[in-house]
């Protein structure tokens, strides 16, 4: 019979039923389904990076002769290595899209880094043969049988056929090797035989690229340092596993997706239980009376809390059986598309139950908890306190300061002040609730206000239309060819290095930029000769900056820090820059004494030129440039901003989806508690009614207590949501040296959408109240 | 008297042929049937009846708080029942004072923000603090209603209806709530104030007793007027003729 008055008692409450079912529900759809994808996606790479042999360290060489690969070999700790040739290409027809030729050979039992055909064949050694990554045929949409063709860095063109696509465990994602996002559009790499890969290279007998597996019980650190040792006359680059570009960028989604499944599912059982909370703790004081009946017939307190225990977990319940079913549909959504980003092999039939009796066992749990302490309170009462109408609150003690405050405020807003302190435990609830709904909708639109910000800033700093590499090193004097090309309005020296810079006591490798002092494509502060500038984000204890490059070093002291959105380079003049690039005097001193001639050196030499066009150019001229001969590729804005729109829209859309979550979730809390509010204070409200206030004024007073509670998340939620933001763009560090600025417009936008939400989550409170009958509600005992 | 004159009298609430039913068919139910009355300003009516005989229908109807399914109700000259629900409302507020059974008073407000919450509505309120000091309250204003017993919780509520000067109060069973003694305090209170203040009182109860001192009784019967009794002045203190 109690079990019929419990189903009877919810469907007097349909629409707060329905929301928390609804709410409970998708907690555990997006339990199930994306903790699903993360068990299915997260094996499944490990599984693929043990298959594959992933190798724990790579190390990336000038030009090495083939005999390293016996000396790194015979290294203690050192299982296995492969050594690769391996290079950028450009693709021609495919502008602005820079190819990573590795060649590999194709052994199935090799011991490091191995080639997996996903579609078609694999190539023929020395064949004019090319396997695509997998990732990156959709982008370039390439199809077997195809030809791509490359324009080695030596100038030669050659076309390959593409018999196949594979997976590369290095090559899991299209990231170049500094960059720190995949950019497909801009990025591919294509697998060839080692043949092959010489002759396009035009060298052999040697490797640029070294992938080593350690033995089992190495000593990981002491065998780095000698793979370092051995390989120091190559300038060698060595990466651990971890911190390949593809590794690190596979593993950065498997934590987001994660940290998604426990964050937006905690998210909506808290509301759940918060909800369930504040509706049951409305029925046990709406039910004082029975339940002093009940107790008085004998009903025992554990039967009673078990009675209203049962409302909530039957929300719980219904939660689940509504949403399961769901959850597998989605774990198959979320793990096809990650699995298409990240090129990691679906595993099929991973339907997971443990997951889903954990989900299931989560929602109960949330449901329980909901319940437990409105049926303890129900429970402990006293048979004749019940029956007696229940004692208006008073204010705490501790409350006074308020309460004296609030005697000297309006009366109608001392009331709503009174009414949110007259249940502090449900405000307080509520206010987390609406905090979580808030921190939801806020922190992704700080991650939106960031990345605009971002875009804007690149905007601000390139200024060119493209950006021309030689395709072998070109002194300033090119750019006067490059300025007699029909449409060419301005051409602008750029040098970028790669160095080895010290900071005081820590060392990174980052970059040179130097530009000329009145460039206006690259809108940067230049510094005077003999100071450095840095780039936000480089460490800044130190007064002064030791550089060393391919050639040369140069200790400089530091002046002004510099916000350059495109990444943390130093900036040097283009004199200094060039110093890195000069063999040392002495030897310069040593080749003069002993043979009697100059060392052949560039004057003025640079990277890329920065190019504007006229508006009139013709819509061909990035391709007369990449036509020429000395042109090696041209880059240009358009398919630049293209790869960072590519970018920021997945974070849009991404951002877009939890800020339809929020507005749900938001709405479930605030119409949960407004409701509630109203059905509690019913008698109230028609007393006013009935004491000559107009519906109007009635409506005014609950919205602004509404609203009042509502407001309340703002001191926690704003913390928490910049704090969350930031952690979302943590992997952007690059482009957000300085993190994440709280900026007014998200913040206006999210805490108006509050109001709104809030306000129409009144609107069926206050529709109700006016259709209620104020003759009976004024007769009803307190 | 012509009947006309009647109507234009100042707070007089006239009801001609009022009659109030729920549902419809055969579920319909009659809760008023053609009650025809007229109070005059100043009366101090007890309506007495048997729970279901309508005295709380009466009441509604005549505080705007129901509207009658037939008939018509007249308050100064005006019709109550071709009023829309702001316009009842300003009825309300303006010459309306409800006491109630359960006492109605906003808990989270004290007793003296309970009157003045009333006293806001209107342009020309009464004093708050004199009018607790009238119902000997004025020492506790600054309480809140949980922190007042049930009789103290009545009289605020009977300032709270009085601060508004209206020109009748309607009090629902206002003693049911109360024991013996407080109830009697409490309804000596509305006859002082009907005295002195000269305020229509149209007073329902289900208990005979309270009839005592009434300028009139009506008595309802399954929804009809049975009886209509005018009662000689006298004087009335402490729930004994004095």
């Amino acid at each position: 019979m109690l079990r019929r008055k419990a189903l009877r008692d919810l469907v007097r409450h349909p629409g707060q039923a329905a929301m928390l079912v609804v709410v409970f529900a998708l907690g555990v759809v997006v339990f199930i389904g994306i903790r699903t994808s993360f068990s299915g996606l997260a094996p499944a790479a490990t599984d693929l990076y043990d298959r594959l042999r992933l190798p724990d360290l790579v190390a990336r060489v000038a030009f090495a002769p083939a005999a390293v690969i016996g000396e790194l070999a015979a290294l203690p700790g050192v299982a296995a290595v492969e050594g690769r040739v391996a290079f950028d290409a450009s693709a021609l027809g495919h502008p602005g899209v820079t190819v990573r030729i590795v060649g590999v050979a194709d052994d199935p039992a090799a011991a490091v880094g191995r080639v997996e055909v996903a579609r078609g064949r694999s190539y023929q050694p020395g064949a004019n043969e090319v396997l695509i990554a997998e990732t990156a045929v959709a982008p370039h949409e390439l199809a077997l049988g195809e030809t791509l063709r490359l324009q080695s860095p030596r100038g030669g063109v050659t076309d390959l056929e593409i018999v196949g696509t594979a997976r590369q465990p290095e090559h899991l994602a299209m990231i170049p090797e500094h960059g720190f996002m995949a950019m497909p559009r801009t990025y591919m790499v294509a697998f060839v035989s080692p043949a092959t890969a010489n002759r396009l290279l035009g060298r052999s007998g040697g490797v640029t690229e070294l992938a080593i597996a350690l033995a089992p019980g190495a000593d990981g650190a002491a065998t780095e340092a000698a793979v370092r040792e051995t390989l120091r006359r190559y300038r060698p680059n060595v990466v651990a596993a971890s911190e390949l570009p593809s590794v690190r960028n596979v593993a950065s989604h498997l934590d987001a997706l994660r940290g998604a499944a426990i964050v937006f599912s905690a998210l909506f059982l808290v509301a759940g239980s918060v909800g369930g909370f504040v509706l049951l703790s409305r029925v046990v004081q709406r039910e004082r009376s029975s339940i002093g009946l009940l107790r008085a017939f004998g009903v025992g307190k554990a039967r009673v809390a078990l009675h209203y225990l049962s409302y909530t977990l039957t929300l719980a319940a219904v939660g689940v059986v509504l949403g399961a079913p769901f959850g597998r549909p989605l774990a198959g959504f979320v793990r096809g598309i990650f699995a298409a980003d990240l090129g990691t092999p679906v595993i099929a039939g991973s339907w997971r139950w443990d997951v889903t009796a954990a989900a299931v066992a989560a929602t109960l749990l949330a449901g329980a908890v909901a319940g437990l302490a409105p049926s303890l309170t129900a429970a402990s009462l006293r048979p004749t306190d019940a029956m007696r109408p229940d004692a208006p609150a008073v204010p705490p003690r501790m409350l006074s300061p308020v309460r004296a405050g609030c005697q000297r405020v309006p009366t109608g807003f001392a009331m709503v002040v009174r009414n949110l302190r007259r249940r502090p435990a449900r405000t307080a609830l509520t206010a987390v609730g609406i905090t979580f709904a808030v921190v939801l909708a806020l922190a992704p639109a700080l991650v939106l206000s960031e990345t605009a910000a971002v875009e804007s800033r690149v905007r601000a700093v390139r200024g060119y239309d493209l950006r021309v590499t030689p395709r072998a090193p070109r002194s300033e004097a090119w750019l006067e060819d490059l300025r007699s090309v029909a449409g060419v309005t301005r051409a602008e020296p750029l040098l970028e290095i790669p160095v080895d810079a010290r900071f005081g006591e820590t060392e990174l490798r980052t970059y040179v930029v130097a530009v000329a002092p009145d460039s206006t494509l690259l809108r940067l502060p230049v510094p005077e000769p003999g100071r450095a500038f840095l780039a936000l984000g480089l460490p800044s204890a130190s007064a002064s900056v030791s550089l060393r490059g391919p050639l040369g070093s140069v200790e400089l002291p530091v002046g002004r820090r510099v916000d350059y959105p495109l990444g943390r380079p130093v900036l040097l003049s283009l004199a200094d820059a060039r110093r890195l690039l000069a063999p040392p005097a002495i030897l310069g001193d040593a080749v003069r004494a002993v043979f009697g001639f100059e060392l052949p050196g560039l004057d003025a030499p640079i990277s890329a030129a920065l190019i504007s066009l006229s508006p009139d150019a013709a819509p061909d001229t990035a391709d007369l440039l990449r036509a020429r001969s000395d042109v090696g590729r041209v880059d240009d804005r358009d398919s630049e901003e293209a790869d960072l729109e590519r970018i920021f829209s997945l974070t849009r859309a991404f951002i877009g989806v939890i800020e339809v979550f929020a507005i749900v979730l938001g709405f479930a809390i605030v119409f949960n508690t407004v409701t509630v509010n109203a059905l509690e204070r019913r008698r109230e409200l028609a007393t006013l009614r009935v004491v000559g206030f107009d519906h109007d004024r009635v409506a005014r007073l609950f919205r602004l207590e509404a609203l009042t509670t509502a407001l309340l998340a703002v001191p926690f939620a704003l913390p928490v949501a910049w704090w969350l933001a930031g952690v979302a763009l943590r992997d952007f560090g690059e482009f957000l040296p300085t993190g994440i600025a709280l900026r007014a417009q998200p913040v206006t936008l999210t805490f108006a959408g509050l109001v709104v939400v809030t306000l129409a989550a009144c609107t069926p409170a206050l529709r109700d109240l006016r259709r209620t009958t104020l003759a009976d509600e004024v007769r009803t005992r307190a | 008297m012509s009947e006309a004159a009647r109507a234009a009298e100042p707070g007089a609430i006239i009801l001609e042929s009022v009659s109030k039913w729920y549902g419809r068919g055969e579920t319909m139910v009659r809760a008023l049937t053609d009650v025809d009355l007229h109070l005059g300003l100043g009366e101090f009516v007890v309506v007495l009846g048997p729970s279901g005989s309508g005295k709380t229908t009466l009441l509604n109807v005549i505080g705007g708080l129901d509207v009658p399914s037939a008939g018509r109700i007249r308050v100064d000259g005006s019709d109550l029942g071709s009023l829309d629900d702001r316009g009842r409302t300003r009825y309300r507020r303006e010459q309306v004072g409800f006491v109630f059974q359960f006492f109605n008073l906003m808990p989270t407000l004290t007793a003296a923000e309970n009157v003045r919450l009333a006293a806001d509505l209107v342009d020309e309120p009464r004093d708050v603090t004199a009018m607790l000091a009238s119902v000997g309250l004025k020492h506790r204003g600054g309480h809140f209603p949980g922190q007042l017993s049930g009789g103290e919780q009545q009289r605020v509520a009977v300032a709270r209806a009085l601060v508004k000067n209206p020109s009748v109060i309607l009090a629902d069973e206002p003693t049911g709530s109360l024991d013996s003694a407080t109830g009697a305090d409490v309804l000596d209170l509305l006859h002082d104030l009907a005295r002195r203040e000269r305020r229509t009182v149209v007073l329902v109860t289900h208990d005979a007793s309270l009839a005592n001192g009434a300028d009139r009784v009506l008595t309802l019967v399954d929804g009809r007027l049975a009886r209509d009794r005018f009662v000689a002045p006298a004087r009335y203190r402490g729930g004994q003729m004095a």
